[in-house]
Parts: C-alpha cells; structure tokens; sequence
C-alpha cells in the first residue's frame, strides 16, 4: 500500500507531464474559488465592521464634538475621560432636571462648569487639516476611545434651535469647502458648517428648544423611551457660543441610574436610538417630528441584510464556477489517465494495486484543487484589500453614520474578514470536488488491463 | 555444466569470431575475438545443473486464449513448463509467437484461460488484487524492451517506485535504492532524469528497478532489443551476475541467438506452443 506522501510524488509527476494544463485547471477553479472566497471574507469584514459599530459599548461617553472642534488642542485623554465620566454626565442630568430653564451665567467659573464640558477653548478652529484629521483618520486621533457617539447636524437646525440670524454666518464660505470632504463619504445628506459667534458667553439657552416633549414626539413611531438630555457643541457653554458648533452629539441617557428614572432597561436604551436623518437633508432628524426612528437592532440588520445577499451572490456564482470547472478538471484527469497508460501498466507490473492506481489520480485531482485553492487565497485577501483601500473608507463612514457612531479606528481592510470555518469548509468542498472530478477517470485507470497497458504500439 | 552445453556456446563464438567474413575489417575483428573471450569467460561462470535450487516456477498446461472477431486464438496452448530456482532461461521464437503472453502470464499480469500455474508459493490465477499486487511486487522483477522509466522521476526515484508501492519510508528506501544503483554501475547519476541517460544507462536503471525489491524471478521482455550488442552485451552480463550472486531466477524473451551462450536452457516458442 502507497503512502499519502508517495502518492504526491507521483501524482506531482502527472502534473509536470501536463504543467500546462494542469495549471490552467487550477486556475480555473480558482476562478469559482475567488468568486465564493472573495465575497465571503468581504461580507464578513463589512459584518464585523458592522457589529463594532452597532454595539458600542456607551459607557464613558466622549463628545466627538471635542476633537472635531479644536478642542482637542489641549487634548489630556484622561482628562476627558473623567469629564465624560458617567458621574459628571449624571450630573448633568440631574441638573437638566432640577432646572430646565438654566442659563448660563456670563460670570461662569470655569471649574464650576467642568463637568458641562465648559472650558474655555478659544476655538481657531477647523481648519482643513483638523477637520481631515477627524474624518479621514490621523494618529493624533486614535488616542480617542471608541466609545463615542457624534451625530452631525445640519446648520439649518441649529439656526433654528438657536434662532439665529443667517447674517451672523461669516465663515460660511470656509467651510463650504469642508462639506466637499463631507460630500465625498456621505453625499449630501449632511452639512457641516460654523457659526462664528462675536462671544463665546452669547450661547443661547438651548434647553427650552430641546424639550421631553419635543424628544417624545419624535419617537412617537416607536415605543422607545429616551430623552436628550442635552446638545452639546464643544467647548464652551452647553451649546455655547464656541466657534464650532457643527457637531452636535446627542447624548443618549443609558446610565443606570437614568435608565432606572425612565423605566427602561439599559442595554435597549444604548442599543435601540436612531435618528435618521435622510429624510429631510437639511434638518435634523431630532427636531423633524416626521422622521422615523429606527430601533439599533433593525438598522443593523438593515445593514447586514445586503451582507447576506452578497454571500448568497457569491456562493451562487461561484458555485456555478465550481462546477464548471470540476467537469474542465473532470477532463484533465481523463486525459492525464489516457496518456498515463503505459505508465499504469509499470506500476500495476511491479506491484501497485488497483488502489494504489486510483489514489494516484486522486491525488493528482486534488493537486490541482489545492492549486486553485491556494491561488484563490491569496488572490482575495489581495483583490479585497485593494478594494478597501479604494472604497472602504467611503462605505465605511456611511456605515459609521448610519449606526450614529464613528469609530475612529476604521479598518483598515473593510473587506477582509477571515471567516475561519467558512474557508474549511470550502477546501472541504473543493477537495470533494477534485475527488468527484477524478472519480471516473481514476476508476478508469484502476482497470485498465495491465498487458494491454504495456503493449508496444 | 554438461558437457554439451559447453561445445556449443563454443562452437557459437568461435563461429561467430573467425568463421564470419570480416571483409578486412580488424575492428568487428578484435570485437569478435574479445566477444570469443568473453564467451569463454561467461561459459565458465555459467552454473551447472546440481547448484539450482527447488521449482520455483512450475505451468501445467497452460492455456491462453483471446478472442480476436469472434475467433478464439490460442496464444499459449497447452504449455507446461518447470523452472528451478537460480536458472537462466532464454524464451526464443518469432514475434506473435505467444513469448510475451508465457512472460506475462508468469508475471502475474496475465490470467491463464486453463491450466495451472504456481509460482513459489502463489497459485496464479486465483490472487486478489492484494495479493497479486504482494506477488508482483516481491516475487517478479519486469525488465522491458523500451525500459518505461518515469521521465519526471530521477534515477534514484525511478529504481525506488516498487518499494514505493510496499509502503516502505524514505530513509528505508534509499538506503536499498542506493546500494542498488550502485552495483548497476550508476552511482555518479543518482538524481539524474531519464532524459539525461544513455539507452544502455536507462536500461541500467530498468533493471535496478526490477530488482531493488529483491524479487525471486526476474522476467525480461527483449532487454538488449533497443540497444547496441555492446551494449546490449553489458546489460546481459549484468542480469547474468545477478543470477549468479543472488541466485536470482532469469527468464529472458529475445530472438537474439546471442544469448544462448548464457542461458541454462532455451525454450522455444512457435505457435503458442513451447518446445525445449
């Protein structure tokens, strides 16, 4: 009896006999191969993409707000994370409910405001480079946690909330500019713009703008229970008079002791907002009472619906290749078999068994299987890497938005996933395929009558 | 050695050396005379009867048929035949004459249609694909006409494809395959291919196949048909130490009258049917 590693070496002498065709095989079973393999480590780096985006954890909230805005300058990562910290945000809270008409006091101490997130950061503000920094990614951003959640608002809603007159928008044309890089990861559903202010102590009082009632009425569809407790800009004031207000994030109550205040669970409150800003371009979902809003759970499966079809796609076709190129390496192996002919007589002649003989074409079947496996391989993980360089980013920041989260740390190979037992059970398949590719010639083979193999033409 | 056997192969090389016209040709001259003195040489060396050891190859009426149109040809019939262990047979006849069937038959690649053959222990005929397969590969060494190496195969892998098949390990292997190729004269081409050999090295290799698995007979279709007498001559003597130093059975199929000289006894087949 041949053992497995002798019958490669002879295997592999069929392959050199035709290393032509033999390749050709394998690459086109690679082609089925790529077609499945390529869609399923994409649709599994989107879905893992996905899952990080949607289930934030929502504990130690940082306001995005700090570092699109300038305000990381001074950026202390401790600092801010004790700012955020889930006992100043209950503080917070406990103050938006003890006095709903608060105003700010011109004679602020700052100290007494820290936890309001009220430093006084003399904005020079976004300029190009910041602003690229915050959306495309740079190292002086990673030190930010990944638990934030920054929604942008459209300007016009924030003239609104703080009834402000368009004269007062001088930098309006800077940032125009800016929304260029907006358009180009999120189209035109969202501006980004700044409102110059002369002081930083005018900010308006925001809070009667942003009511429980107005909260309630917005979610009306649904039977969810949240509550802004505040919009914050960054810098100074709630939504102070800082120079950068474009970026409102909204911060969601999921503190325990809030969560128990509203009577709803914690996890549900931290999973399950959503605001949806499509509808209306150029207003915030908050404020528009028309707008839907979309428990986490449904948008994420929003999201990892079109997953499912490409997987579905990529199986499908590539399958279909599959076939097609086990019947091509069907016809290899039988040519191979045919032209082996004298070379089987010799070995049945000095003692291989009829065994020995199918293993060989197995083998040789299954070479040319693991070729294209292999090729397949490494031919995704490069196609899809080079696909993310190209457009990852993009749907990655649409995705980000739609889950209302950005993380900062985009991967940086969104379509590469490593779905471990998907690509087993490939090669499982793909091996079975090379056998039942060579079942008939290597039978074939097996039977072959050794005199007749031998004879002299 | 009989006395008879003895006068003959003189009688052939002599006749061979000085009866032939040379048409002043003093080099076929020379190599007929050292072929004469060789002849000598082998003639000495040939065993005799007694130093043969028990039958090892034993056909009682045979009979090999195949139906060609409808008709039924009998490509042995009714051959029985005995061979000790240690003999040097020469299987002569025309081409068509059933000589390869009689080989193939006792090599187990062949089923007779009637008759019985026993070959050591085996009763052929009646093997699994197992044991025809243990047979083949310990009992018979094949040595063919046009060598059928494996041309994507060094030497050594070539020599190592019978032991291959008995599932020994690598190291085990080469230990043999080496030692082997070395005593065929090969031992400065081990991981050579095929292609990079001489017709006579090739057959060289052929023959370190058929034997490396020790095998009791070896069975030998035409061996020196595609080479050289010169050639030709050396595989002859090759396969002739062989016989002598491992005792090794030798069954040749040739129409080379050549080789008489060595043989112990010749068969001849016409028709299908042996005479001795």
């Amino acid at each position: 009896m041949i053992r497995n590693k002798d019958t490669n070496l002879l295997a592999k002498t069929k392959f050199k006999q035709r290393k032509g065709r033999s390749l050709v095989s394998g690459c086109l079973v690679s082609l089925g191969l790529v077609t499945i393999i390529s869609f399923l480590i994409g649709t599994k780096g989107v879905s893992v993409a996905i899952n990080k985006l949607y289930n934030l954890p929502h504990e130690n909230f940082y306001w995005a707000s700090e570092y699109l805005t300038g305000g990381y300058q001074d950026i202390n990562h401790d600092y801010y994370k004790k700012k955020y910290s889930k006992n100043n945000l209950e503080q917070v809270y406990e103050m938006y409910t003890t006095s709903k008409s608060y105003t700010i006091d011109d004679d602020y101490n700052a100290n007494d405001y820290d936890y309001m997130g009220s430093e006084q950061y003399f904005l020079n503000f976004v300029d190009d480079d910041i602003l690229n920094d915050y959306l495309y990614g740079d190292s002086s951003l990673e030190r930010i946690s990944d638990d934030t959640i920054p929604i942008i608002v459209p300007l016009d809603y924030l003239y609104t909330l703080a009834d402000i007159d368009t004269q007062e928008i001088t930098l309006k044309e800077q940032y125009e500019k800016n929304q260029t890089l907006l358009d180009d990861f999120v189209g035109n559903d969202f501006r980004m713009y700044l409102i110059e202010s002369t002081s930083y102590s005018s900010a308006p009082d925001h809070y009667e703008l942003i009511s429980d009632e107005d909260v309630e009425e917005s979610c009306r569809d649904t039977n969810l229970k949240v509550r802004i407790v505040g919009v914050f800009g960054s810098g100074d004031y709630f939504l102070g008079s800082s120079y950068s207000d474009f970026v409102m994030p909204l911060w969601v109550i999921q503190d325990s002791k809030l969560s128990s205040d509203l009577g709803i669970n914690k996890k549900e409150v931290s999973t399950t907002l959503y605001y949806k800003f499509n509808s209306r371009k150029d207003r915030a979902g908050l404020v528009d009472k028309s707008t839907t809003v979309y428990p986490l759970d449904t948008l994420k499966q929003y999201a990892e619906e079109p997953m499912k079809y490409m997987r579905y796609i990529g199986v499908g076709v590539g399958g279909l290749f599959m076939l097609i190129s086990t019947f091509i390496t069907f016809f290899t192996v039988n040519k191979i078999v045919t032209e082996s002919r004298r070379e089987i007589g010799v070995y049945r002649a000095v003692g291989a068994r009829k065994k020995d003989v199918r293993k060989i074409f197995f083998r040789y079947s299954l070479l040319i299987m693991m070729i294209g496996f292999v090729i397949a391989i490494i031919f995704s993980f490069v196609f899809n890497a080079t696909i993310s360089l190209l457009w990852g980013r993009k749907l990655y920041y649409i995705m980000a938005l739609s889950a209302i989260s950005f993380d900062y740390k985009m991967p940086l190979f969104l379509f590469v996933g490593f779905p471990i037992l998907e690509l087993f059970v490939i090669w499982l398949i793909s091996m079975a395929s090379g056998y039942v590719a060579a079942y008939i010639p290597a039978h074939r083979a097996s039977k072959m009558d050794v005199v007749k193999a031998l004879r002299d033409e | 050695m009989d006395k008879n056997t003895v006068e003959e192969s003189l009688k052939y090389y002599l006749r061979k050396a000085f009866l032939e016209d040379f048409d002043n040709d003093s080099k076929r001259m020379l190599r007929a005379i050292s072929e004469f003195i060789n002849g000598i040489e082998i003639i000495q060396n040939k065993k005799s009867t007694n130093e043969f050891g028990s039958e090892i190859i034993s056909l009682e009426n045979v009979t090999k048929s195949y139906k060609v149109g409808g008709e039924r040809i009998d490509a042995l019939s009714n051959v029985s035949l005995s061979i000790k262990e240690g003999e040097f047979i020469g299987v002569m006849g025309t081409s068509g004459s059933g000589k390869s069937t009689l080989l193939n038959v006792i090599g187990g690649l062949d089923k007779p249609t009637s008759g019985k053959a026993k070959i050591g222990e085996y009763q052929l005929g009646k093997l699994t694909d197992k044991q025809t397969g243990e047979y083949r590969n310990t009992m018979i060494g094949f040595v063919f006409q046009f060598f059928y190496l494996q041309p994507f195969l060094n030497v050594r892998q070539n020599v190592e494809i019978p032991l291959l098949f008995r599932g020994l390990l690598e190291s085990e292997r080469r230990k043999i395959s080496e030692k082997i190729i070395e005593t065929v004269g090969l031992g400065d081409r081990i991981n050579h291919l095929p292609s990079q050999l001489s017709g006579g090295q090739m057959q060289r290799v052929a023959i370190a196949r058929a034997v490396v698995n020790n095998p009791k007979i070896i069975l030998a279709d035409e061996p020196t048909g595609n080479l050289d007498s010169r050639t030709g001559g050396e595989i002859l003597d090759l396969l002739s130490d062989l016989n002598r130093e491992k005792n090794t059975t030798i069954v040749i199929v040739t129409h080379d009258e050549s080789i008489v000289s060595r043989c112990n006894r010749v068969f001849r087949m016409m028709d299908g049917f042996l005479t001795e």
